[in-house]
């Protein structure tokens, strides 16, 4: 445990003792305020019925942002060391692989989580300075924020099993952006197709977006925390394997 | 260096099984994978929901409970439900969100059906056919019959009559209106009210009429689609 606790201190080092790190927080702060912009100019034009945090999260700026924060946190994460050799020093220490791989898959859920900090002071800043009363029920708040979590934990772990596979971060940026989109136009299925045919309670299933209009709306559901966090140990298991396999290759 | 040692650095750099990790890694990935598809199959079909909405939203009251319990989970034969309802429909989600918390307490009871006319139209017309309407709302119907008859009858005149178990709730019907300013404005939502009464009428309903549109043109699919197109 005090080997994996090092690792990923030495991961968050990486986060938040560089330009990089910062910089992606700042990216997502104003792309977070940017929804908020938005989804209150809809508020003041028209009347709306959802909360100010369904409308927020239901902009079109979100999912543009929303993708691209997996590939910059986690295509450094395995493609960086392995480029410059450290990655095979790193493998020959007395650590195991699964605290390597969950050591930087820690560090990047940590971080991930930070970057929702300034969207939650945003939705406090709008209660203080407005002086209304809140527009979004607590359920809603929480609903967001636990979806925010289960999504970014398997995207997380997407990001990372890309990484693993390539020494290039460019290709595994891009890797991780094709994946999370194909699975986010995946939830376009039924919207497209209808729901008379066989598979369209799979793709309700795995629909990223469908999960969030109800968390948003303050309905929790036990399906998306199991797709989530059982598509995270599946992925994150790839990633074990396919860092492991360099171990036994040669 | 002692003969000991020698055998000691050998064993050391003795080169990896990579037959055995390869199909244990192998092995591990299938079992892993059947145990992830077998997990989210069974969250799939048994999961828990909590309603932390400002109004309670998708919750059914402890009388619906109570009923789908008692009267509902007692059929042998379970109640099929259709929802036929656009995408775009303005309590599209809440009408689901509903009539699939009813699926989930009635335990099997209740089998859900959700259509959409623009989307499946193949199926909307199979639905419109069985049920002998032209399909001009969003709706959904609730058929609980369990003698085999056909939904809907004609007799001579061709007025048709919905098989006694049969019902059918209209978009119009969930919703709450108020005209204000000569205006009329929906301004509540009743969903839950309307779906629970409907099957309670099936042991005194005598039957229930529905009387064909003159003008065929308005009650076919097409004009429907159209219609919808347009709005």
């Amino acid at each position: 445990m005090r080997l994996f606790r090092i690792l990923t201190f030495k991961e968050l080092k990486g986060y938040f003792l560089t330009p990089f790190g910062w910089v992606v927080l700042a990216f997502v702060a104003v792309m977070q305020g940017v929804s908020l912009s938005t989804a209150m100019k809809g508020f003041r034009d028209t009347p709306v019925k959802d909360s100010l945090v369904y409308v927020t999260f239901h902009t079109p700026v979100f999912w543009f942002y929303f993708l691209f924060i997996f590939p910059l946190i986690t295509m450094r994460l395995f493609s960086e060391e392995e480029r410059s050799g450290t990655l095979e020093t790193l493998l020959t220490a007395p650590v195991r692989t699964w605290q390597v791989v969950l050591s930087k898959y820690a560090a990047a859920m940590l971080f991930y989580t930070v970057l929702w900090v300034p969207a939650y002071v945003q939705f406090q800043a709008f209660v203080w300075l407005t002086d209304l009363p809140p527009a979004w029920s607590p359920g809603s708040m929480l609903g967001v924020f636990a979806i925010l979590m289960l999504m970014g934990a398997a995207f997380t772990a997407v990001g990372c099993l890309a990484s693993a596979l390539t020494s290039s971060q460019i290709i595994a940026g891009l890797l991780t952006v094709g994946l999370l989109v194909i699975q986010y136009f995946l939830s376009f299925v039924t919207v497209i197709w209808g729901e008379s045919f066989v598979g369209a309670e799979f793709f309700n299933y795995i629909s990223s977006q469908r999960h969030l209009h109800y968390f948003a709306s303050g309905l929790l559901d036990t399906r998306p925390v199991v797709y989530f966090l059982s598509v995270s140990v599946f992925v994150l298991f790839l990633t074990y394997q396919a860092v492991d396999f360099r171990r036994w290759k040669h | 260096m002692s003969e000991s040692s020698i055998d000691s650095v050998n064993q050391s750099a003795r080169r990896p099984n990579r037959w055995g990790v390869g199909t244990l890694s192998t092995l591990q990935l299938l079992l892993l994978s059947v145990t992830v598809a077998a997990l989210n199959y069974l969250s799939m079909h048994h999961y828990l929901r909590w309603d932390l909405s400002r109004s309670a939203d998708y919750s059914l009251s402890p009388a619906t409970q109570r009923y789908l319990e008692g009267v509902v989970r007692d059929r042998e034969e379970p109640v099929k439900w259709i929802m036929a309802y656009r995408r775009g429909s303005p309590f599209y989600e809440r009408v689901r969100a509903l009539a699939e918390e009813y699926q989930r307490l009635s335990r099997g009871a209740i089998v859900l059906e959700v259509v959409d006319p623009l989307r499946s139209p193949d199926r909307m017309q199979e639905v419109a056919a069985a049920y002998g309407f032209g399909m001009v709302r969003d709706l959904l119907i609730i058929d609980a019959r369990t003698d085999g008859a056909p939904p809907v009858r004609e007799d001579a005149n061709r007025v048709r009559t919905l098989h006694p178990h049969v019902r059918m709730v209209v978009a119009d019907d969930v919703a709450v209106h108020a005209t204000t300013g000569g205006v009329r404005r929906i301004v509540g939502f009743r969903g839950e009210d309307v779906l629970t009464a409907a099957p309670q009428e099936f042991p005194r309903s005598s039957g229930r009429s529905v009387t064909p549109l003159p003008d065929r043109r308005v009650g076919s699919w097409a004009f429907w689609r159209n219609s919808c197109r347009n709005e």
